[in-house]
């Protein structure tokens, strides 16, 4: 066990390592001079100067990568030239916004899939399962920005009593407030969640260890929650914890519609500007977090199903990916 | 006890039962059978004569979309073919133990092996956790598992075949049930673990008073262990006879066939008699004697008629033409 | 079946699954026949209008015309005019083109680039297959916007950004597709039989495992399309990568959304083309990954 956990730590590392790696060497691929894009045409040479040296631009690019990752563990993510504010600083105002957003999306996502899921696969083929995968599919086939247009029509209303200040968790009345936003982002994602459920509850339901609970004289209740659901919660976990980058991706885009004073906003602000320290941030920001969250969907799928400490997982994950990636169906129709 | 007895004097009693898929495909045929309280009872068949299916049918363990079209299944007397899912869940595993084919599928792979067991009791009876776990404790001992309070705490992947299939064992008559239907409990095995388990099965049916069908395509583990025997073919018992009597004087051609075919010391240096081939795969009604397209001795009449079991002696009963005299 | 694994020739085949799979071609089954149909209806209808658009343009797209501001729709405007008086349906049509040479160009760098590293990783495995994965994990972690704004904020806005920084977005997905069939072929005897006739590695990859792989990966390229839409319009309705003189759906939904409750549709009906084109490319994609399963269980 400890050495699957140590391997797994390992590779996120290495991950993280080269997201990192990715994002800093854009820096360095910026056209002409980066100061003066930065700071715009009317930039006078000193103010140029000043923060070439700030950023230590003409510096060697191993001391650069050196500086950079030094600055890094130290929790210093460099200075922002927009708001001329401390990048950390800034992220720390606009980040509770963004991740409460992005938890209660991720909640309505479980919260809606998983009653879907188990309904759809109570008969598979059914029209009730059919219908229920139409109507996610199409879902799915929303981008959020036009669900979150969708719901403001339906609903007559672009205010959602966030008239000022920044809502989270914490924030009285945020259930409310954010439902639209959440349900904009939840909305297109449930279909992803719940067919890999279904397909996972339907597949179980075909094992041995199923029919040898009937004849244990398990009833159905008993067999789909001691048994059945079990043995799907693996598949589900871990397309949860890759949901998440789009979940993040959502909150972005749903940020910019609803108006909320998050991550989102001040990325698009930043990258308008063309504030890179800034921007730097905050993707390294959310590429953290989603592999620390892939790391910790490995660590409980190993206490849910103990074979996987045993087993190669990575092949198994990625065999999730291409099905998330392909939204593979396990129709394994047998023909009789 | 006694008083279900007076009602019938069989534990198990099958008449007519006929199994088909969703596709109209006749998977049993016409499948009737008795088990005496205390008998060990073997039902033998090629793949695909509808032996596993049967058995499926006795547990109400059907795969989806394929049903029971005609005849009863009389379990202690009660018709079990038409009974409620909680009926059902009341018979399983409380009086009517079942030992799967593959034990390493037929375990949770995500449950540990004590609470596996455990979740029987759990579901027939109300006995507290103590209780409880002496019990499967004891159990696991009485199938010959050591060390049980350590592979209690097991996953079914951490164990071998033969200990999987001792589990499975143990789930099926921790309750003591009055029948305990074995559906080729052998054959993932090796050689030697499964005589074990053979003897394993002899040793309930002793000890317990429990009644077995055992269910097998292999005649040299029926022959061990049953007392009566009941040789299938494509969803038609053909043979029905005491153990003895089946081996030493075969009636029916297939039967015959079946026992030459498996290789003796006594039969060294001699061909070994070969069955031909099924050439079709027949899934309608049937309408002549189904064993006609490979029988060496078959004449006009079996191509015609369906044939009717013939008595030879006490019990020992075929069905062939050859017998009508 | 079972003894049909012989072409005409007599010639043992060395790829039986393609060859189970001619036998078949007949019989798709019926749930993918509905997909393919449901598909290419819903696919038909930008066609259309792509074809229409190439000949004839009912309206200027640019210019303004104060008087017919928010006209409902009605048989002059069928999707009513925006809050300059332009002319929706003109303007929904003419954003097509731009739409699909991007969504054409991210997915020829990502499936190209995707094909390259994931036969080599499926095929070789060990090493290169770590890394390979390594890096599509890192990938795979950030939101593909995220990546396309790093690019804007690098190179400044413009259509060859968002097709690069999008195209390496969509490279993991295709290399998992086809390092995942790789692998699953990799093992099988027909493989094991070509290397110890002496095949090399490059006659192997191309010429037996790519077509057992080719339905897959079209269905793969199906729904990268559609995810290239979406991700294109993301970024276009966030006002970042193409530069604002080009007409986008995610820029058209972007300007409605300040006018939305005076004139919704002019939300709509760029919206319900994003949705229509998306939608149609799944379903051809689950259509083709239907027969690609029951080929792989044949």
């Amino acid at each position: 066990m400890a050495r699957y956990i140590l391997q797994k730590a390992g590779q996120m590392l290495i991950t993280l390592l080269l997201i990192v790696f990715i994002v800093f060497i854009m820096f360095e691929l910026i056209p002409g001079n980066p100061a003066r894009i930065m700071l715009g045409m009317n930039a006078s040479q000193e103010q140029i100067t000043a923060l070439e040296l700030e950023l230590g631009i003409n510096e060697p690019l191993p001391l650069k990568i050196k500086n950079y990752f030094a600055g890094l563990i130290q929790g210093d993510l460099g200075r922002s030239i927009r708001f001329d504010k401390p990048v950390g600083e800034l992220i720390g105002a606009a980040a509770p916004t963004t991740f409460s957003l992005a938890i209660y999306a991720f909640i309505l996502i479980i919260v809606l899939s998983v009653p879907l899921a188990l309904l759809a696969a109570r008969k598979q083929g059914s029209f009730f399962d059919n219908s229920i995968r139409f109507v996610t599919e199409t879902t799915l086939a929303i981008p959020p920005f036009f669900m979150a247009i969708i719901l403001m029509l339906i609903f007559r209303t672009t205010q959602l009593g966030l008239s000022s200040g920044q809502g989270n968790l914490a924030s009285p009345g945020f259930l409310r407030q954010f439902l639209m936003p959440a349900l904009a982002i939840a909305l297109s994602r449930v279909a992803m969640a719940m067919e890999f459920l279904r397909d996972a509850i339907i597949e179980q339901k075909r094992m041995f260890y199923t029919r040898a609970a009937v004849g244990k004289g398990a009833t159905k209740s008993r067999i789909l929650f001691f048994h059945i659901f079990r043995n799907s919660l693996v598949p589900f976990v871990t397309v949860l914890g890759l949901i998440l980058a789009e979940v993040f991706g959502g909150s972005i885009i749903i940020e910019q519609v609803f108006l909320l004073p998050g991550l989102g906003r001040l990325l698009v602000t930043a990258v308008e500007a063309r504030d890179f320290p800034l921007t730097q941030g905050i993707i390294i920001l959310i590429a953290i977090v989603v592999i620390v969250v892939n790391f910790l969907v490995d660590l409980i799928n190993q206490f849910i199903d103990p074979r996987i400490r045993l087993s190669d997982v990575k092949s198994e994950k990625s065999n999730l990916w291409t099905q998330l990636s392909y939204k593979l169906k396990f129709r394994k129709d047998i023909k009789r | 006890m006694q008083n279900d007895l007076t009602k019938s004097e069989y534990i198990l009693k099958v008449e007519h039962l006929k199994v088909v898929s969703a596709q109209g495909a006749e998977l049993v045929r016409d499948v009737s059978l008795k088990i005496k309280p205390g008998e060990i009872v073997g039902l033998v068949g090629e793949s695909g004569s509808g032996k596993s299916i049967s058995t499926m049918a006795i547990a109400g363990i059907l795969p989806e979309g394929i049903s029971i079209a005609q005849g009863n299944i009389f379990f202690k007397g009660q018709d079990i073919t038409r009974i409620t899912a909680q009926d059902r869940c009341k018979i399983n595993g409380n009086q009517l133990g079942i030992i799967y084919q593959d034990a390493s599928q037929s375990l949770n792979p995500l449950i540990r092996i004590g609470k596996q067991i455990d979740e029987v009791l759990k579901i027939h009876t109300n006995l507290n956790p103590k209780e409880r776990r002496n019990r499967v404790y004891g159990t696991m001992r009485a199938v010959n598992l050591s060390d049980v309070e350590k592979l209690a705490k097991r996953y079914p992947h951490e164990l071998s075949g033969g200990q999987r299939q001792r589990v499975l064992i143990a789930m099926a008559i921790i309750n003591n049930p009055e029948l305990l239907i074995a559906d080729e409990p052998t054959t993932a095995l090796d050689v030697s673990v499964q005589a074990q388990i053979i003897e394993l099965i002899k040793l309930i049916n002793f000890s317990r008073k429990t009644s077995v069908l055992y269910i097998s395509h292999d005649f040299s583990t029926v022959k061990k262990l049953c007392d009566r025997v009941y040789v299938l073919y494509q969803g038609i018992p053909v043979e029905v006879g005491a153990t003895t009597q089946i081996i030493m004087q075969p009636q029916h051609m297939y039967t015959k066939l079946l026992l030459e075919s498996i290789p003796t010391p006594e039969k060294r240096g001699q061909h070994l008699m070969i069955m031909r081939a099924r050439t079709k795969d027949y899934r309608g009604s049937a309408t002549n004697c189904l064993f006609a397209e490979r029988c060496p001795k078959v004449f006009e009449r079996c191509r015609q008629e369906l044939p009717d079991m013939y008595e030879m002696c006490d019990g020992h009963q075929a069905a062939c033409f050859l017998l009508d005299k | 079946m079972r003894f049909k694994r012989k072409d005409k020739n007599n010639q043992i085949s060395f790829a039986p699954d393609v060859q189970r799979a001619y036998y078949r071609a007949s019989s798709i089954n019926k749930g993918a026949k509905i997909q393919f149909r449901i598909g290419f209806v819903l696919l038909a209808i930008p066609l259309v209008l792509f074809l229409i658009n190439i000949f004839y343009r009912p309206y200027d797209t640019t210019s303004m015309n104060m008087s017919e501001r928010f006209v409902t729709p009605d048989s002059k405007h069928w999707f009513g005019t925006d809050n300059y008086g332009r002319d929706i349906f003109t303007r929904v049509m003419s954003g097509l083109p731009l739409t699909i040479i991007i969504s054409i160009g991210i997915n020829l760098i990502g499936c190209s680039s995707g094909l390259l590293i994931g036969a080599l990783s499926g095929y070789y495995g060990g090493t290169v297959d770590y890394w390979g994965n390594r890096i599509s994990d890192a990938l795979l972690s950030i939101p593909a916007i995220l990546m396309g704004m790093l690019f804007v904020a690098t190179f400044g806005n413009g259509i060859w950004q968002v097709i690069v920084a999008l195209g390496i977005m969509f490279i993991p997905s295709y290399m998992r597709v086809i390092r995942s069939g790789f692998l699953e072929y990799r093992q099988r005897n027909f493989v094991k039989r070509l290397q110890l006739l002496g095949a090399s590695s490059g006659r192997i990859i191309w010429r037996h495992l790519f077509p057992q792989i080719r339905t897959r990966l079209m269905s793969a390229i199906a729904l990268g399309f559609a995810n290239a839409i979406l991700a294109e319009s993301s970024l276009s309705f966030l006002g970042l990568g193409v530069p604002p003189s080009q007409i986008t759906w995610g820029r058209m939904l972007k300007d409605a959304q300040g006018f939305l409750f005076q004139a919704p549709w002019s939300a709509i009906a760029p919206g319900l083309m994003i949705v229509t084109l998306v939608l149609g490319s799944f379903f051809i994609s689950n259509g083709l990954k239907q027969i690609s399963q029951q080929r792989s269980l044949a």
